[in-house]
Formats: structure tokens, sequence, C-alpha cells
């Protein structure tokens, strides 16, 4: 390793990272404005803390490191009341009957692709994208920590404060709403 | 509901089946899946394609930016924050 450590412009966080930053923040959150919020208070924290910066790390990780923090909290401060929500709706019965077998206009479709392959497709992408876009906030939560950052479970369950059985009927909601929309929207049009 | 019981319904196996993806199902109910989906092609492509999903999202990207309004805004934001400290 070279000897070199890593410094910061802070007048070139903008143009460099702006863009990139609420890119990372809108995947992950619903609200557009809370997106933008989240990366600006990222810049305004890392000026804040310019003086815990070591260099070891590139200044760009270093800007994701602390947007990524906020956006737990941000999560976090939504989520006791959205678990409450969680227990009162039963959004399973949608797809179910009372017999917990698949209700008969509910049921998956062949989709006629191979499943085990990327779909290199963008349209397909952005479909996916919108989709994921009308999970509800607490699922987008769980589901990005989930499968955008690859989290173990356990740890989304301590970060968020939720049980274990509340993050499996999350990510059963999730799953089974996506898989939903993404057949309606994409495979049998 | 009786956990012991063979044969579980189209709600639960879709729940196992998500569960397994995880690595988070016990044996016991990783034999009831497997009768399941053996008697049960509708769950059997939820399986198939829920797993799917979860592939495709790593491809993700969003395009989506900030305008150059907001990002002078921001610009100017931390301009003056730097010179206060």
């Amino acid at each position: 390793m070279s000897g070199e450590k890593n410094i910061l412009n802070a007048k070139l966080w903008v143009k460099n990272y702006a863009d990139q930053l609420f890119r990372f923040a809108s995947m992950r959150i619903n609200d557009k404005e809370a997106a933008k919020d989240l990366v600006q208070e990222t810049f305004l924290a890392a000026l804040r803390n310019v003086d815990t910066f070591n260099g070891e790390i590139s200044e760009k990780n270093w800007l994701y490191t602390i947007l990524k923090n906020k956006i737990i909290d941000h999560y976090r401060k939504k989520s006791s009341s959205l678990i409450s929500q969680l227990e009162t709706s039963n959004n399973e019965s949608e797809y179910f009957d009372e017999e917990n077998h698949w209700i008969k206009n509910r049921v998956p479709r062949e989709w006629q692709i191979d499943y085990n392959a990327t779909l290199d497709s963008k349209e397909f992408l952005e479909i996916l994208q919108q989709c994921m876009k009308r999970l509800s906030e607490l699922l987008k939560m769980v589901f990005s920590m989930k499968y955008l950052d690859e989290r173990e479970s356990d740890e989304i369950c301590k970060e968020l404060k939720i049980t274990s059985s509340n993050y499996w009927v999350i990510l059963h909601r999730s799953k089974l709403q996506l898989r939903g929309c993404i057949e309606k929207e994409w495979f049998i049009k | 509901m009786n956990s012991s019981k063979l044969f579980i319904t189209c709600r639960e196996a879709t729940l196992f089946s998500i569960k397994r993806e995880e690595k988070s199902l016990p044996f016991s109910e990783r034999i009831k899946l497997f009768l399941h989906l053996l008697i049960c092609e509708f769950c059997r492509l939820f399986d198939r394609q829920h797993k799917f999903l979860s592939l495709q999202i790593k491809n993700l990207h969003s395009h989506e930016t900030l305008t150059d309004l907001e990002k002078d805004h921001m610009h100017h934001l931390i301009e003056s924050a730097a010179n206060q400290n």
C-alpha cells in the first residue's frame, strides 16, 4: 500500500457526488424530497466531521457511509409507527382464500422465460423499479435492506427494531406484491 | 394451526419458499415445502419467479438526477456552512 492518504475536497462534493448519492437514496426511499434532504444532510454532516476523516477510505466511500447511516435513521424513525399498521392489515388475503390457497385470478402464471438467467432488458428493469416503488414504506425499507444492500435478516431486525416474525410477514407480502405487479405489468399484458 | 401436519397451505408454502431462499427454513419444514411443491404447480411457479426477481434486483440502477437548481442550492449551503467553521 502506498503511504498516500485520501483527502477531502468539499467544494467538489455536490458536483462529483450529489447525483449518485441521490440515486442511492431514492432507490431506498419512496419520497424524493426526503431522499434529497438526506443527501444534503450527508454533506453537512460530513463537513461537521471532517476532523474524523482519517484518509483510510476514499472520500466517496466516506460520504456513502454517512448517507447509509442517515437512511437507517430515517427508516428507524418511521418503522415503529408503521409496524402497528402491519399488525392490523392483512393483505395476503388479496392472494389467498379462506383455506389459504391461491385465489383463482391471482394464481401465478407461467412467464415462459429462463428463471435462472438474468433478463437483459431495460424496460423490464424499469417496470421492476416501478413495482418496487409501489411497495408500502415499511415493505420497501426491509426489502431494500435485504435485496439492494444484501444485509442479513437479524441485522435488519436489529436496526429497525422489528421482530423476526414481522420481518417474515414483510418479506412475504413484498414478494407476493412484487411478483403480482411484475406479472401484470410485464408478462401478461 | 397444527404444526405437525404434513400438508401445508399455499400461503404457508409461499412463506416457506421465501425462508428457504434465506436458508432460514428448518429441515422438517423443508420436507413439507418439498411435498407441497410436488403437487402444487402454482407454488412451484411462485418459487421460481420470486427467486428470479431477487436475481434481477441486483441489476437495478436508478437514473434519477437532481436539477441544477437543487444542486446549486446544496452547493451554496455547503459553502456557507464551510465558511462558518
